[in-house]
């Protein structure tokens, strides 16, 4: 059975793929030569249907590869498919789809986690060598990562090029990678970072060699006591606090930290997530891409009935708020403060930093839930499960959730969160934590 | 943050600009769930930010522009265009 065969005998028990490849020809050799990479549906690809999990832009055939692809493809990889996600990315359970859910790999009952559902759940269950491009906006790579046990590495604001990224908040977005262990995710991660002509938006820095990975003699890490506690399940308390416990016998020196702002960096999160989200969507209209209709109506009655059947419960939502938030009369009071709320949450990781290398927690408050607690929790409940994400992807700093053990037979994610463009002390202690 | 009574008039005025039709029983749905969330994020109002400058990015960004040099575009715009007409998109009347 070839990988392409053996991809889709998985995903049908899976459900993690929205567009296979035809083929998995490659014209380069380099340093991804023999690897099928996955690509999150919101990530362009030359000729392969890109959705971003949404029915609007159903059909859509991008005439341009995303920088991240370039890159991967002068290096030798093939790619294989498209991953499905939460529609542009607006959840953390990957069910809010209009495709087929995908099924957490340790419990086909329970979630995969999202936005990136079908890159964790590919990455756990690839039997071939394979590594997943996947995007983060408030914790969609790390959540599912957790909950399906892989190793999810988002990186610094800014460190990777967002070309060929269909948008869902400029200020948030950042193109990460998953992989079934640390090292393989630094060598995707080496090879999509650095400047882009075509993002200015990406940081001019040099790229160091993250694939080479070895202790740090005197880790420091820092716990943050907001992040343990009221609303944590014990069992996942347990299992990280005895990963740090570990870390800590082996030489790392452990202390209690804070990031007195965590609280409120969910709000300051949803507000700004959803009025950068409101206008991206703007540009949907069914005329150039994606969904189109024949034409009836004026502009405005074609365009709302394009809109009207293409956008899902939770993108309409979301537009909705963020169009709020945007509007004359609020927008000081809601857009404007959580901006400035986002400073002080920023400061809270600078300040958290200047005593340890990097922080550790729990990646997310429980393991994956099953679809049918999931079907019961109201919009705001589905917010409330980022709590732990949210804050580290506001501040723009580099983290990755690292497989730590399991709960309740799921796995567990110890999330390590570092300084901007810090992402070689945080790979070289997550590539600890593994080693433990 | 004042109290925001979401009316059903807010609500649909809020799809209008969005360009969305909503059902009744939606904008019910719709209200309902806006205010609880609109709510929550009044917590907001519990930090102090006077003085404090917004962050539009968690990073500077220098927002350096590349040079303006004339490229060959070897894109087919109009690709992915179902209804073209000319070299040109049709597209709904302007009333």
């Amino acid at each position: 059975m070839n990988v392409l065969e053996r991809v889709r005998a998985l995903d049908e028990k899976y459900h993690f793929i929205n567009t296979f490849a035809d083929d998995l020809d490659t014209v380069h050799e380099g340093r991804l030569t023999g690897y099928a990479v996955s690509v999150k549906d919101n990530i362009c690809v030359k000729g392969m249907q890109s959705t971003a999990g949404s029915r609007i832009l159903e059909g859509y055939i991008p005439p341009y590869d995303a920088t991240v692809i370039a890159k991967c493809r002068a290096e030798g990889a093939s790619i294989l498919g498209k991953t499905t996600q939460d529609e542009f990315g607006f959840g953390t359970f990957n069910v809010n789809t209009p495709y087929q859910k995908p099924l957490n790999p340790h419990d086909p009952e329970r979630s995969t986690g999202g936005s990136s559902g079908g890159a964790a759940c590919i990455t756990a269950v690839a039997d071939f060598p394979h590594l997943a491009l996947s995007e983060s906006t408030g914790g969609s790579i790390s959540c599912p990562a957790s909950w399906c046990g892989v190793v999810g590495l988002t990186p610094t604001y800014g460190r990777v090029s967002r070309w060929g990224l269909i948008d869902y908040a400029n200020s948030l977005d950042k193109i990460g990678v998953m992989a079934k262990t640390v090292e393989e995710a630094a060598l995707l991660l080496e090879v999509i970072s650095g400047s882009d002509k075509y993002d200015s938006t990406v940081l001019n820095e040099a790229v160091p060699s993250f694939t080479e990975l070895d202790s740090i003699d005197g880790l420091k890490v820092g716990v943050p006591k907001e992040y343990f506690g009221e609303g944590v399940d014990p069992r996942v308390e347990e299992i990280v606090w005895s990963s740090i416990k570990k870390l800590e016998s082996s030489g790392a020196t452990v202390s209690e930290v804070s990031l007195p702002h965590t609280k409120y960096s969910l709000s300051s999160y949803y507000i700004i997530a959803m009025a950068e989200a409101s206008t991206n969507l703007a540009k949907f209209s069914g005329l150039r891409y994606g969904l189109q209709k024949p034409i009836a109506g004026d502009f405005n009655q074609y365009f709302s009935k394009v809109r009207t059947e293409g956008l899902g419960d939770e993108a309409k939502r979301r537009v909705m708020l963020g169009t709020f938030t945007r509007m004359a009369g609020y927008r000081d009071a809601y857009y404007l403060k959580a901006l400035k709320v986002r400073t002080k949450v920023i400061e809270d990781f600078k300040k958290a930093l200047k005593s340890v290398d990097v922080l550790a927690a729990p990646t997310m408050p429980v393991v994956a839930p099953r679809f049918d607690e999931i079907e019961q929790l109201e919009p705001i409940q589905h917010y409330m499960m980022d709590i732990l994400t949210v804050a580290p992807n506001l501040a723009g700093v580099p983290m990755v959730s690292v497989p730590c053990g399991e709960a309740h037979g799921m796995p567990v994610g110890l999330h390590m969160m570092a300084g901007h463009l810090d992402e070689h002390k945080l790979l070289k202690a997550a590539w600890m934590v593994e080693q433990l | 943050m004042a109290e925001i009574a979401v009316t059903r008039e807010l609500v649909q005025g809020l799809a209008k600009a969005a360009r969305l039709n909503l059902s009744e029983e939606e904008t019910e749905k719709y209200a309902q769930q806006l205010s609880v969330i609109l709510d929550a994020f009044k917590e907001l109002d519990e930090v102090f930010t006077e003085g404090v400058e917004p962050s539009y990015h968690p990073i500077e960004i220098t927002g350096k522009l590349r040079e303006d040099e004339p490229v060959k575009w070897v894109w087919e715009p109009l690709a992915n265009v179902k209804d073209t007409e000319a070299g040109y998109i049709r597209g709904p009347k302007i009333k």
